[in-house]
């Protein structure tokens, strides 16, 4: 029996899922879908997607739907939760209340985006405003058996501020990840993304069938490895130099211009770039007179030329976020360094660079995890892609688009966007792994 | 606020301490004409006439002074370009607000040691970091679900509010920055969570808050992206996606078309670099007003006690 | 309790009140109906009496255009429309306009996610190009709709339809455009006439000539004053290096007049020899060579634009800014005005080689009915229109007369300053239906018609090659062309260095396979 003082004399408040759940059962009487047949609109509601129903004058049978089935499912569970389970054990209740209105809420939801392509005797087939209403009791719920597990004490108010950014990343991120069966499915449009045909790993043949997978691999490797390390050496840097410029305010210019780069697009950087080293016109190839190289058509200044452009767009932001962990800084250390008579080259070493180590370790675990990925406006655009430097400019990214331009297949991108991410997240497990060994804090989880 | 600071605030200025300055100021007056020349050269080629521009290439100063460019720009486009313009900020800026508001609420409880769950919600933002299920079922979440295509929402939701990469920086600098004696000593007196995050943490990670509220800024300014999928209505373009439209529409149809339209479209060099300098100079005019607001904190800097 | 009680109540009473408020339900029996399940309003389709004329309901299409601009105008425009389809066919569209630049994209995300759209433009590469589309299912057959609901339309296209059809299922409509091309060659009238070499230009008929020519205008070109200075003399064709169009034409003859044209199936590395109908390798064909070496000797002499190979410069963007004094580029009926007014320059040009009429760029630009559309009747029946009806033509390309264009007494139009909007000849149904431009003569259309009409049509008309099997070493091959293409094409490599690596790593990439599978597709069109 587990009653806390605070809510003796209190209304219970898992109560309140009685009349809430009887609420979603009261809106399968409203109208769900609405279709237009024979050029009249016609709606039907919840009960029908219950029970099945014959539509459109017979041709056409609704069938019962296993989504509305399992929210009506956890709407009754939720109403048996709070009349037996909770007055017992409120923890317990309280967690599975919300597992049951977040299962509810969660099929719902889906039911409502795909009510598209539900009837195809029918035209103009939409949502209707029943399910929304049902949506919001099912909300409600949720945010009652919320607030039920702050009163037990399983959630302090500490889980209530992530809500708001957890929500988002649920919706911006975790139910998008449902495309990732995009790639293994053939996409048939006339049958649509939900019912075309399986097809295993047939996407990612493309991926390795090329005889340059090996170069690809490796260009991509490199560069990132090249563009982490000297990254964040830059940043790091630049960051330090920032924050011991004695003026204000030419410390304010110069975090203005060192930020300038990030506002110029690549495409604007290819002109740039073509303005230096081309052949016709060219600043460089003017300056160098006879000894003038045809650099779009040499691979072995690449290499530096893509390095350079990378760091000069992104040593802004590397910079400010350094900077502003510098500043973050207990000036007391500093004090107590100097006092143990430190130069400043030791503050640096023994003070500084320490209190860094966070932030260095976290950025380059963060960047670990896109090592696959890679910028395509830099590799694509920058050598304006020039034949001659293929080998040198072709990373994973370019190479997926080129595929693209021939077929437009979206499960092909998708494909190679699942092999950089699993690639990608079992490189980071692995350096994680190793950071916890040697130095468990920084480790990122 | 001082004007000027001494490195170790005994006002004494040793000659190591005018090494570093002489040091630093050179380091960072190279890096700031690597940034400011291509500027300038984007911006010379803008002003330069067309035919001078293309016959002898790119110059710091303009061969033949030409602002056709801008007119060109400004003649059909005008009015949308200001817009355009308008509009950006205006998304710029309700994003941005959004975001400082929920994303370090969202990183601030994983900082915490004391917090049960926060290695277990930690992976699970930085899970999303990795995994993306591309851009198709974005859409038709984003659209069907919620309807956003075509409304100013589908310039600030999808994909823009926050992602793993700032929570995770969030949240290094809460742990390292915020000492947890001070959490308690604010728990002692009777505050409670909300209480210590908006009056305690909050006031000391200014420095952060600056930092990727900047970086969100510029996201946001400089997003195509969202537009090319979610905004076929003129009237929602943001500045870069105008910008680039106007490009590319002219250049898509040369690939395609191969003649048939009428040459005043021909979007010149002189005129690409007009548009760069049309999406840059806005931002760059108001940044320093945001600085203001913002480094008052980066120049107090650390735990006041 | 009260509380809890009173709360529930009010819920209760909320919600049957929302539900009094829903909308009809439909009935349990079905309706009376006449006949079986058909499409409202239809006519019996085939052996009927009477012809479609109009629909009994009002129908909705929702049409999808590119758009290469900003239009405020485009509204009235498309009112004027639906009052002409709303009289004549009963049928309401929702025109969309979407960038081109955005449209591929576009298009691919909302077919992705089933959104319904009825009739939409084909072109414009990527997802909405016919090629893409039709592997993947994205259209509807016309097979069934177009005889009912568009006969006018089927008549007219039957000699073009084939371009669009792949495996008898008829899936676009090609736009009526001018679809007879060449390859031109232009240069400007005004450094000519300043050298006075007018002349001898028009007398241009072998590549000596051309090359007489060529060094002429280079020996002399310090002497030019500014005005007519160029970059170079000879600009390149299109944006990838290639100063003169390889793909099926040999110019290996020094005559113009030996010049041939093979038809190359869409692949601009393949040709297919008529007499033989043996699909080659062109790009590494014996002629292919000959003319790399011919454009390696002009990229020596410094006739060439020294950064050809890397600028994505279009031609007329060359000619425009006054960078090259001559270039190479496909072209139809007309050309010469037609360039001199798209790049502001006057030019002299005449044909080097003529092309015909060929299935890939016939089926480049079109109209389609999607796989998600709900109306495809009335989509069908719209494309009637729009193809026959000037008047709905001549509003999709001119505007609103009065406010967008005006015509003068040789029924030439020309838009009027401060057109709000502004479309394009080529785009929307039937070219020949709209009003021709200044310059073009009052009888431009008739013209332009007849040198369509009489042009061959290439013995491949109606091939199109489903290459879904074989997309790995299609974007294998095109990657190493893309590789040395752009050098070859423009002479700053000597192919004789390249030449071996270059088949070798084609070979290697598959492209015996791509040839076997065009062998085949081209074996069982032929048999």
């Amino acid at each position: 029996m587990k009653k806390l003082a605070k809510t003796e004399g209190r209304f219970p408040a898992y109560l309140l899922a009685l009349p809430l759940a009887l609420a979603s059962f009261a809106c399968l009487l409203l109208p769900f879908v609405h279709y237009k047949y024979k050029a009249k609109v016609y709606q039907a509601n919840g009960s029908a997607f219950l029970m099945g129903r014959d539509i459109c004058g017979g041709t056409f049978r609704l069938t019962p739907h296993v989504l509305v089935w399992i929210a009506f499912a956890a709407a009754l569970l939720c109403v048996l939760v709070a009349i037996f389970i909770s007055r017992k054990n409120r923890v317990l209740g309280s967690k599975l209340l919300c597992a049951f209105s977040g299962l509810g809420l969660v099929c719902l939801v889906i039911f409502s985006a795909s009510t598209g392509t539900m009837i195809p005797a029918a035209k103009s087939v939409g949502s209707s405003y029943g399910v929304y209403v049902c949506i919001l009791t099912l909300i409600l719920q949720f945010a009652l058996a919320l607030y039920e597990m702050r009163e037990v004490g399983l959630v302090n108010s500490l889980f209530f501020m992530m809500l708001p950014g957890l929500l988002y990343l649920l919706i911006n991120n975790y139910i998008p990840m449902f495309g990732l069966f995009i790639a293994f499915k053939k996409i048939d449009y006339t049958k649509g993304l939900w019912r075309s045909d399986w097809v295993g790993f047939d996407n990612f043949k493309y991926l390795f069938h090329t005889k340059d997978a090996w170069i690809i691999t490796r260009n991509t490797l490199l560069y990132n490895f090249a563009f982490i390390i000297l990254g964040l050496l830059t940043g790091l840097i630049v960051g330090l130099a920032l924050n011991e410029v004695f003026s204000r305010k030419l410390q304010k210019f110069y975090q203005t211009t060192i930020l300038l780069p990030q506002l110029i697009s690549i495409i604007i950087v290819t002109y740039i770039v073509f303005a230096f080293l081309g052949n016709d016109v060219g600043l460089l190839t003017t300056l160098l007179g006879d000894k003038a190289q045809n650099f779009y058509a040499t691979p072995k200044y690449w290499p530096f030329i893509l390095t350079f452009v990378h760091l000069w767009k992104g040593l802004g932001y590397n910079a400010v976020i350094f900077l502003s962990s510098i500043c973050g800084i207990d000036k007391n250390l500093y004090d107590a360094a100097k006092v143990d008579g430190a130069t400043k080259w030791q503050q640096l070493l023994h003070v500084t660079l320490p209190q860094l180590k966070p932030t260095i370790v976290t950025l380059f675990l963060l960047q670990c995890g896109r090592i696959f990925y890679s910028d395509f406006g830099l590799f694509y655009e920058v050598p304006l892609h020039a034949g001659a430097l293929a080998n040198i400019t072709e990373t994973i990214d370019t190479y997926v688009y080129k595929a693209l331009m021939v077929s437009s297949n979206i499960s092909t991108s998708s494909a190679a966007g699942a092999f950089q991410a699993v690639v990608g997240f079992l490189l980071v497990v692995t350096v994680n792994r190793i950071v916890k060994k040697v130095d468990e804090e920084n480790a990122l989880f | 606020m001082n004007k000027k600071r001494t490195t170790d605030y005994t006002g004494v200025i040793s000659r190591e301490d005018i090494v570093y300055q002489v040091i630093v100021n050179v380091l960072l007056i190279l890096l700031s004409l690597a940034a400011i020349l291509p500027f300038l050269l984007i911006l010379s080629s803008s002003l330069t006439d067309d035919y001078v521009l293309t016959r002898f290439g790119y110059n710091f100063f303009p061969r033949a002074f030409s602002a056709y460019a801008y007119e060109f720009v400004f003649s059909r486009n005008g009015a949308y370009v200001l817009h355009s313009a308008w509009l950006t900020l205006l998304v710029t800026i309700i994003g941005t607000s959004l975001s400082l508001l929920i994303a370090p609420l969202l990183a601030y409880p994983l900082s915490r040691r004391d917090f049960k769950y926060a290695r277990f919600f930690t992976f699970l933002v930085f899970f999303t970091m990795l995994f993306n299920g591309g851009i198709v079922p974005s859409y038709i979440m984003w659209s069907q679900v919620f309807h956003v295509k075509n409304t100013i929402w589908a310039l600030i939701f999808p994909g823009m509010l926050f992602n793993g990469f700032f929570i995770i920086l969030y949240k290094n600098y809460f742990a390292t920055n915020i000492h947890p004696s001070l959490i308690e000593a604010a728990r002692i007196d009777g505050a409670g969570e909300w209480q210590i995050y908006f009056r305690i943490v909050l006031p000391l990670s200014l420095p952060i808050l600056a930092t990727i509220g900047l970086m969100v800024g510029l996201g946001y300014w400089n997003n195509w992206t969202n537009g090319l999928y979610y905004i076929t209505d003129q009237k929602l373009f943001t500045l870069q996606q105008l910008l680039k439209n106007i490009i590319e529409n002219i250049r898509a149809l040369a690939d395609i078309a191969g003649g048939s339209f009428p040459v005043s479209e021909i979007p010149s060099n002189s005129v690409r670099m007009a548009m760069a300098v049309i999406g840059i100079v806005p931002i760059m005019i108001l940044y320093p007003f945001f600085q203001n607001a913002f480094i008052a904190g980066i120049a107090i800097g650390g735990v006041k006690e | 309790m009260k509380k809890f009680l009173a709360l529930t109540l009010a819920i209760l009473m909320l919600v049957a009140l929302l539900a009094g408020c829903g909308g009809q339900q439909e009935e349990a029996a079905p309706p009376a109906q006449n006949g079986s399940a058909e499409p409202s309003g239809g006519e019996e389709a085939g052996g009927g009496e009477e012809a479609f004329t109009r629909f009994e309901d009002m129908e909705t299409v929702e049409v999808y255009m590119m758009a290469w601009g900003q239009w405020d105008g485009f509204e009235q425009v498309a009112e004027e429309i639906n009052k002409i389809t709303e009289e004549k066919l009963n049928v309401h569209c929702n025109l969309h306009q979407i960038f081109i630049a955005q449209y591929a994209n576009e298009m691919g995300m909302m077919l992705a996610a089933q959104e319904t759209i009825d009739l939409c433009m084909i072109g414009a590469g990527g997802a909405s190009s016919f090629s893409s589309m039709s592997s993947q299912n994205m259209l509807t057959p016309l097979n069934e709709y177009l005889p009912v609901y568009a006969p006018e339309l089927y008549g007219m296209m039957q000699k073009y339809l084939p371009a669009n059809t792949v495996d008898g299922n008829m899936l676009a409509v090609p736009a009526l455009r001018m679809y007879n091309t060449s390859e031109w060659l232009f240069m400007r009238t005004d450094i000519l006439e300043h050298l006075g070499l007018t002349e001898e230009a028009m007398a241009i008929d072998s590549w000596s000539d051309f090359e007489a020519l060529l060094q002429k205008v280079y020996e002399a070109e310090d002497s030019l004053p500014a005005e007519l200075q160029t970059n170079c003399i000879l600009g390149q064709q299109n944006g990838s290096g290639g100063v003169i169009a390889y793909n099926g034409l040999d110019y290996v003859s020094d005559d113009f007049a030996g010049n041939k044209a093979y038809d190359y199936l869409g692949l601009m590395y393949l040709a297919v020899d008529p007499e033989t109908n043996e699909v080659m390798p062109w790009i590494i064909s014996d002629e292919t060579k000959a003319l790399f070496d011919r454009m390696y000797d002009y990229y020596n002499a410094g006739y060439i634009y020294k950064d050809a190979a890397t600028s994505t410069d279009y031609s007329d963007n060359m000619m425009a800014a006054g960078m090259c004094f001559a270039y190479f580029c496909n072209g139809e009926y007309g050309a010469a005005e037609n360039k001199s007014s798209t790049t502001g320059r006057n030019l002299t040009g005449f044909v080097a080689v003529p092309i015909g009429i060929t299935t890939s760029y016939v089926n480049s630009w079109g109209w389609g009915i999607p796989s998600t559309a709900e109306s495809p009747e009335a989509a069908a029946a719209l494309l009637n229109l729009m193809y026959t009806d000037p008047e709905i033509e001549n509003l999709l390309v001119w505007g609103i007369r009065g406010r967008d264009y005006e015509l003068n007494e040789e029924g030439e139009a020309y838009f009027l300053d401060g057109a709000q909007y502004q479309g394009l000849e080529f785009f929307y149904g039937n070219q020949f239906n709209a009003y021709p431009s200044v310059g073009q003569g009052g009888d431009f259309r008739q013209r332009q018609w007849e040198d369509n009409e009489s042009a061959p049509l290439s013995p491949y008309f109606g091939l199109t090659v489903d290459s879904t099997a074989i997309t790995n070493e299609l974007t294998a091959v095109q990657a190493v062309i893309d590789k040395y293409y752009p050098t070859l094409g423009c002479g700053a490599v000597k192919a004789d260095t390249v030449w071996e690596q270059f088949k070798q790593e084609l070979y290697d990439a598959g492209l015996q396979a791509v040839i076997d599978h065009y062998q085949a597709a081209v074996d069982a069109f032929v048999g």
